[in-house]
């Protein structure tokens, strides 16, 4: 029976790179990217420690790869709010510090959304698994992700427009 | 085209990854549609900024550095987990069972390290080794109260191992003979085939010295001094933890080389117990070598032997300490404290990026903690027990090195406020309003089917199968992958408990009993209540409280209490 180590260790070698392209598209910060990869892998561990048997681990890394750098976004979106709320009136002298910034604005409300369109916003737009994978991973039709995607897209745009608008 | 397919396609089509005729139903629906010019704007926009975010690729020097520090931390993850195991079984155990196993590494324990050097007569001395017919070693090592341990082994070609540790009712045996391993234990002989694999040789130990484990070396550094007195040369190392170069080291070993024959002499082991302080833990001398040994000192009667159980294996931890003498790098030295209640290593601050982590064991009545680049709070948590604030936000984002290591007899209050005076903080209990929820599972008393056959369990987080797992068990396992994926609201995995409530006789627990699972709960954590209560009859309430609970506020000397 091989030891949960060597099945963690595979499994960072085999999709390491997929987990921090994960991490770091959503929290776009080398540090916290860090952060993420290694809680995803610990978590990895203690499931193979635990002597269960992830039957895709590629898309259970993603998800929680996923899910632990929207926590971080979200946490760190809150306390930006709460120190500063002018930061993007202040940047927006400059195009590409706008460009950044709205980016940082997209993954800040994607990391607000419902679990479900969050997820499928993610793995669809920052991934760019097609519908059909992403539905099977999720356990939904691929009609019900098409309609996560589009709800996600939508408000995600409401609310840029909402800060513009400010 | 209706709405709904129009809005089911619309990211497809802004992605231009639509069929000709699919795409021409969407332009003449929005011909169509002219208010859905607003849709597609929206789509476009959010794409188009995801798009930029979906090429960002991470620097390869991020991934390197990523990787190394995952892997040492799920191995750290792992020696900590076997250090439990061993804490454990030191509890349930009589000592010199370890002490056995630890007695038969610590050979090893000089030679593999040595071997780090890397030097021509580091060398000579694998070589010399690897000649060898037989050897004695006699020495001691501490013990948990800090007493002397005696220790003899004896070595022999091509496959004969034997370790006796400690004396009388206490006394412990290790003995390998081919491919078969003998433990002696309170009055009784276990025995198991180790496979060809098992086997013990000197060649073995010559293959350790020469190619050591890099997997399990890497982990943690060495720095390596060489001096010559003539008739010996000393070897002196220092090794650091499992947490990166920037730890201090805490453990040293002395070598004595015969300079003539290249042979060891000597070996010592000691542990840093603070301010520069080292105490002497082991001693071993190596003599006669190749001094013929008699074959019927490695026997032991067959009909004597019981068969090594699963739970024998398991107290002691067996698969890691013992059918492998010369493999030392994962093991626990008693801490001793010599009186004192706790040492807390001078804090060194570290500004260097990168993940920090700790690493803990206990042995005996005393726990020993590593911290790398960790947090006040992290750190204070730990010893304190209980949720920390830092509201300064200075002290809150400071990172430091150390090691403490504290006896059991200091209640958690006690630590913080001696971890404070080297830090530099002080700590205050406070209270926090909160609401506790107790997860409460019970069963209706029904049959159900079980299955003994032990299997595994599986998760994507929306769902979870198991074969021959306990009830119990199985419901932690739901309910905390439910609460990972946002499937349960309300969960607080640091306030709230799961109670799995059977008031019955314990061989009668239906949450011990095996049983398979299949249950896919994406829709939500209601269908796994149907589940477990049309397939189990288990119900589930819930009941919160408001609670007030301890909070421990640390904060620089000056300022007040706020």
């Amino acid at each position: 029976m091989r030891r949960p180590t060597d099945i963690s260790a595979e499994a960072v070698e085999h999709y390491g790179r997929l987990v921090l392209k994960v991490a770091y598209q959503i929290v776009a910060n080398a540090d916290e990217a860090q952060e993420v990869f290694q809680e995803t892998f610990l978590r990895f561990h203690a499931a193979c420690v635990r002597g269960e048997i992830i039957a895709h681990p590629k898309a259970w890394l993603c998800r929680v790869a996923t899910n632990a750098a929207f926590k971080i976004r979200r946490y760190q979106h809150r306390a930006l709010l709460c120190e500063d709320e002018d930061i993007a009136v202040e940047a927006d002298a400059d195009k590409d510090a706008e460009h950044r910034l709205l980016m940082d604005r997209v993954r800040d409300l994607a990391a607000e959304l419902p679990e479900r369109q969050r997820m499928v916003f993610a793995l669809r737009n920052f991934e760019g698994w097609p519908f059909a994978e992403i539905a099977a991973r999720l356990g939904c039709s691929e009609e019900s992700a098409r309609a996560s995607e589009y709800k996600a897209l939508k408000k995600i745009r409401a609310h840029l427009g909402a800060d513009h608008k400010d | 085209m209706n709405r709904a397919e129009f809005e089911s396609k619309l990211s497809d089509y802004v992605r231009g990854e639509l069929s000709a005729a699919e795409a021409q139903q969407i332009e003449t629906y929005l011909t169509e549609h002219p208010e859905a010019a607003d849709d597609l704007e929206a789509v476009r926009t959010v794409l188009e900024l995801s798009a930029d975010i979906g090429t960002a690729e991470p620097p390869d020097a991020l991934f390197t550095a990523a990787r190394a520090n995952a892997l040492a931390a799920i191995r750290a993850e792992e020696q900590n987990e076997r250090k439990t195991q061993l804490a454990a079984f030191w509890q349930r155990l009589p000592r010199p069972v370890y002490l056995s196993g630890l007695a038969a590494m610590l050979a090893g324990v000089v030679f593999g390290v040595l071997w780090q050097g890397t030097s021509s007569a580091w060398a000579e001395v694998v070589a010399e080794v690897r000649k060898l017919n037989s050897v004695r070693v006699e020495g001691w090592f501490r013990g948990e109260e800090g007493e002397q341990v005696p220790v003899q082994q004896w070595i022999k070609t091509p496959h004969f191992f034997r370790s006796t540790v400690g004396t009388g009712a206490a006394r412990r045996e290790v003995v390998v003979t081919d491919a078969k391993m003998r433990i002696y234990m309170d009055s009784i002989w276990y025995g198991e085939d180790l496979g060809a694999e098992g086997a013990w040789s000197i060649d073995k130990v010559a293959e350790q010295l020469a190619l050591p484990e890099r997997g399990k070396l890497e982990l943690r550094s060495y720095q390596i001094e060489r001096e010559d007195r003539g008739a010996t040369v000393l070897f002196s190392i220092w090794q650091r933890s499992s947490l990166g170069s920037k730890t201090p080291a805490d453990i040293r070993y002395e070598v004595e080389v015969d300079a003539q024959t290249r042979l060891p002499n000597h070996s010592r082991v000691y542990l840093d117990v603070g301010q520069e302080d080292w105490e002497l833990v082991s001693e071993l001398n190596y003599l006669d070598y190749n001094v013929p040994l008699a074959d019927e000192l490695f026997a032991v009667a067959d009909d004597a032997i019981q068969p090594l159980t699963e739970s024998v294996r398991n107290a002691l931890s067996y698969d890691e300490q013992f059918p492998d003498p010369f493999v030392p790098w994962n093991r626990t030295f008693y801490m001793p404290l010599d009186g004192m209640d706790i040492i807390v290593h001078p804090p060194s601050d570290d500004p260097s990026k990168g993940l920090g982590g700790l690493a803990s064991s206990t042995a005996g009545e005393i726990t020993r903690y590593e911290f790398h680049r960790t947090r006040l709070a992290e750190i204070a948590r730990n010893l304190g027990e209980m949720p920390v604030e830092v509201p300064a936000q200075k002290l809150a984002e400071q990172r430091y090195t150390t090691r403490i290591a504290y006896s059991h007899r200091l209640t958690p209050t006690e630590r913080i406020q001696r971890l404070g005076r080297r830090f530099g903080f002080v700590a205050d209990v406070a209270e926090r309003q909160g609401t506790k929820t107790r997860w409460i599972f019970t069963q209706d008393g029904s049959e159900f089917p079980t299955n003994s056959q032990a299997g595994g369990s599986e998760t994507n987080g929306y769902n979870y199968y198991a074969t021959g797992h306990p009830l119990g068990f199985a419901i932690r396992g739901m309910l905390e992958n439910a609460a990972l994926n946002d499937l349960v609201k309300g969960y607080n995995e640091d306030l709230d408990e799961i109670e799995l409530q059977w008031d019955g006789a314990a061989a009668d627990n239906p949450f011990e009993r095996p049983v398979d699972i299949a249950i896919d709960f994406a829709d939500g954590w209601d269908v796994a209540l149907d589940y477990l209560r049309e397939h189990f009859g288990v119900e589930m309430k819930r009941v919160s409280e408001p609670i007030t609970y301890e909070v421990l506020v640390l904060r620089p000397p000056s300022e007040g209490v706020k």
